[in-house]
């Protein structure tokens, strides 16, 4: 028979060797848990990163619509048919420069202000040579708005003036104008950009789409909304941004798109 | 000074520092779970006051011994309950626990004998808490600095302890050793160093 005394260091041993493997399990399991975790967290990380690209790349897509070139060869087709060599390569020149731009600005993630109005002023020219007398537009710059230091997400207004033109004056009888105006606020870095036509608005254009397919339009505003809210999520930009049908506002008829752009970057 | 001596003063040494450490820092602990935690060391401090006194004038009374027991380690299940909010497990512990005393008595006086099974099942209830808590740590994103959990270290601690002290209740209870104070004061005063200084690592890992 072992003594009190034995049998208590024994005792009292195996509880040390148990504590001390105990912690060791639970030290381990802890761990093990963490780096779980984290690889779980950097996954998602590494998904979301993913889906910002993509709907990036998405947006940037589709700011030039497909329709938008075909309608542009259709357009040079036109001229050259009817032997009106100058237009056709006016019409040419202007629209390599505006795939040339849009190529280097898809690999930019911000531009100025000017370069944004320079190349808006490409897409209106074009869009107005197929248009021609049926389309004007007009660009006003508030003169307190510099427009060399401001910046803007690259060709973040093209798809917006896309859809005055291609749903908002196309499906007008009469001649449109779109009216573009940018102006500051009196907060710094912020700055409002205001799209109006005066097309059919977009209640009728909803309207109308509903009726057709409207796969184009309906894919276009999302991917516009979406690129709105990554943007805003970067907190890289704090972007607000209103359709309203202008007839709603009792203000003739057409639509008008207001954003209200904060670069938080330089803030 | 003897073994004994020595490791009253651990004790009680590493007991008040706890309890004055966690005084000192009440105003970042007072709205957080660890406040069970300060009124478990306070509780037992003024236990151990009249205990002590009870003892140097009839040592064999160690009534206060058992209702430091009952009531402390009640505190430290309401502590774990406001960690893991498992009601069921708060109430069954203590129902337990309150049992175990009561048939306890039947077989021995609550005045004169230290009550070796209910300290037995107090310490498996506690340990039972503890995985429960750990339990519920892994399956939050806390986990990820668990090492600046106060909770974390504070559960280590009562594990470290409640496993050494249920094996020696457990000898005791069975009657397989008979009590040897001097080992048994020795093991409690390395056990309750280790245990009241993860409390005080625990508080001290709490912020404003």
């Amino acid at each position: 028979m072992m003594s009190d005394l034995t049998t208590l260091y024994i005792t009292f041993f195996i509880s040390v060797f148990a504590v001390v493997v105990g912690m060791a399990i639970i030290f381990a399991t802890f761990n093990n848990r963490k780096n779980q975790l984290l690889q779980q967290q950097l996954e998602d990380q590494l998904a979301a990163q993913k889906r910002q690209h993509a709907t990036e790349l998405n947006a940037l897509r589709s700011q030039l619509n497909p329709h938008f070139v075909h309608n542009s060869l259709n357009a040079i087709q036109y001229y050259i048919q009817r032997n009106e060599v100058e237009i056709s390569e006016d019409y040419l020149t202007k629209f390599s420069k505006l795939m040339r731009l849009f190529f280097d600005y898809s690999r930019t993630k911000t531009i100025t202000l000017e370069e944004e109005i320079s190349f808006i002023n490409k897409y209106l020219e074009i869009e107005k040579l197929r248009f021609e007398d049926k389309l004007s537009y007009e660009i006003t710059i508030d003169k307190s708005l510099d427009i060399n230091q401001h910046s803007i997400p690259t060709m973040l207004l093209q798809p917006m003036l896309e859809n005055a033109v291609n749903h908002g004056i196309f499906h007008k009888t009469s001649a449109g104008i779109i009216e573009i105006e940018l102006s500051r606020t009196m907060i710094e870095n912020q700055y409002i950009v205001q799209i109006k036509d005066d097309g059919i608005g977009i209640n009728r254009t909803k309207t109308i789409h509903k009726k057709s397919t409207g796969i184009a339009s309906a894919h276009s505003s999302h991917v516009i909304e979406e690129r709105f809210e990554i943007l805003n999520d970067s907190g890289d930009w704090e972007i607000d941004y209103k359709i309203t049908d202008r007839s709603d506002l009792n203000d003739g008829t057409g639509t008008m798109v207001e954003l209200t752009i904060l670069n938080l970057q330089d803030s | 000074m003897g073994v004994v001596d020595i490791s009253q003063c651990l004790i009680y040494g590493s007991m008040l520092l706890a309890l004055a450490y966690s005084i000192l820092r009440w105003n970042s602990i007072k709205n957080k779970p660890e406040r069970w935690i300060v009124l478990f060391l306070f509780t037992t401090v003024m236990l151990e006051i009249p205990a002590f006194y009870l003892k140097s004038i009839e040592s064999k009374i160690i009534v206060f011994n058992n209702i430091i027991i009952l009531i402390t380690n009640s505190i430290l299940m309401y502590w774990f309950y406001e960690y893991t909010r498992k009601k069921n497990v708060l109430i069954v512990s203590i129902v337990v626990i309150l049992i175990s005393f009561i048939v306890n008595s039947f077989f021995s006086s609550f005045l004169y004998k230290i009550y070796h099974f209910p300290n037995f099942i107090i310490s498996i209830l506690l340990i039972i808490n503890t995985i429960i808590y750990f339990r519920t740590l892994l399956l939050r994103n806390e986990v990820l600095t668990y090492y600046k959990e106060p909770a974390f270290w504070i559960s280590l601690g009562i594990l470290v302890y409640q496993l050494i002290l249920a094996s020696i209740f457990f000898l005791l209870s069975k009657k397989l050793i008979a009590a040897n104070i001097n080992m048994y004061v020795s093991v409690l005063g390395v056990i309750s160093f280790i245990l009241y200084s993860s409390f005080t690592y625990g508080i001290s890992l709490n912020k404003k």
